[in-house]
């Protein structure tokens, strides 16, 4: 079966090129994760043969078979950063030593980063917009809260289950909430 | 450059596994689309180790 057929896209579309040309950027991700967290943590990861190439392959499959179909022409970064952090949880391609559920912790961690990250990397300045301290020691202990409840649900959900529209909509909300503290001290 | 046989064995088998929240059909069949800010990903720099390490420093804080 070629690829076309494989995803049933749009006709024309060879996504071997998008795949590839991503994949280098991905690779940077995993990297970076793994050095991050292997500092932090003094816990050794190792990884999945071919894993940068694995996510960006589901990402962009399901990305042009199941998520551009029922959007405006491109879709913005909250839909991007779900479907990444779901391929992560569907693939569980990061390893560390322990059982099932260490790693699960491992790959929900890294799911989240990934997509943190993406979101990050489209908005301009977006230390002072997202990652800062919202100077406010309530709201943060609240997004802390949020943001655990959500990396256990990565942790214990099926990970067939690919919940994207509404997974773009948490994204979409925390970085609202962030920004609403930075709103008040504006005026 | 073709994507490896073995990650299109994978990801064939993902794509076999694997259903989004809505009803892709549905909304061909109507016409139906999400707003959304749009963005061109095409020319950003995707995962650079200042996002990885905002992201991670966010997510490990107190942790």
């Amino acid at each position: 079966m070629g690829y076309k057929e494989l995803v049933d896209i749009e006709d024309g579309l060879d996504l071997d090129p998008l795949i590839l040309e991503r994949t280098p950027c991905i690779q940077k991700l995993v990297d970076d994760f793994i050095r991050f967290y292997e500092n932090k943590y003094k816990i050794t990861v190792s990884t999945t043969p071919d894993t940068a190439e694995i996510i960006s392959s589901i990402y962009f499959s399901l990305f042009y078979k199941d998520v551009k179909p029922a959007v405006n022409n491109k879709a913005n970064r909250f839909k991007m950063a779900s479907l990444m952090e779901l391929v992560i949880i569907k693939t569980q391609l990061l390893i560390c030593p322990g059982d099932e559920a260490e790693n699960k912790k491992l790959n929900a961690l890294f799911a989240m980063n990934a997509a943190l990250s993406l979101i990050d990397c489209m908005i301009n300045n977006a230390e002072q917009e997202f990652f800062c301290d919202t100077k406010n020691t309530a709201v943060d202990k609240e997004i802390e809260k949020i943001l655990d409840d959500h990396r256990l649900w990565l942790e214990t959900k099926q990970v067939n289950e690919m919940p994207v529209f509404i997974n773009a909509q948490f994204y979409e909300l925390i970085e609202f909430l962030h920004k609403i503290p930075i709103q008040i001290h504006a005026f | 450059m073709k994507v490896k046989d073995s990650v299109k064995q994978l990801t064939k088998n993902a794509m076999a596994e694997v259903r989004v929240d809505i009803d892709i059909e549905y909304c061909k069949k109507y016409g139906i689309k999400y707003n959304n800010h749009e963005i061109d990903a095409a020319t950003v720099d995707l995962f650079n180790t200042k996002s990885n390490k905002a992201a991670f420093d966010f997510l490990t804080k107190n942790r």
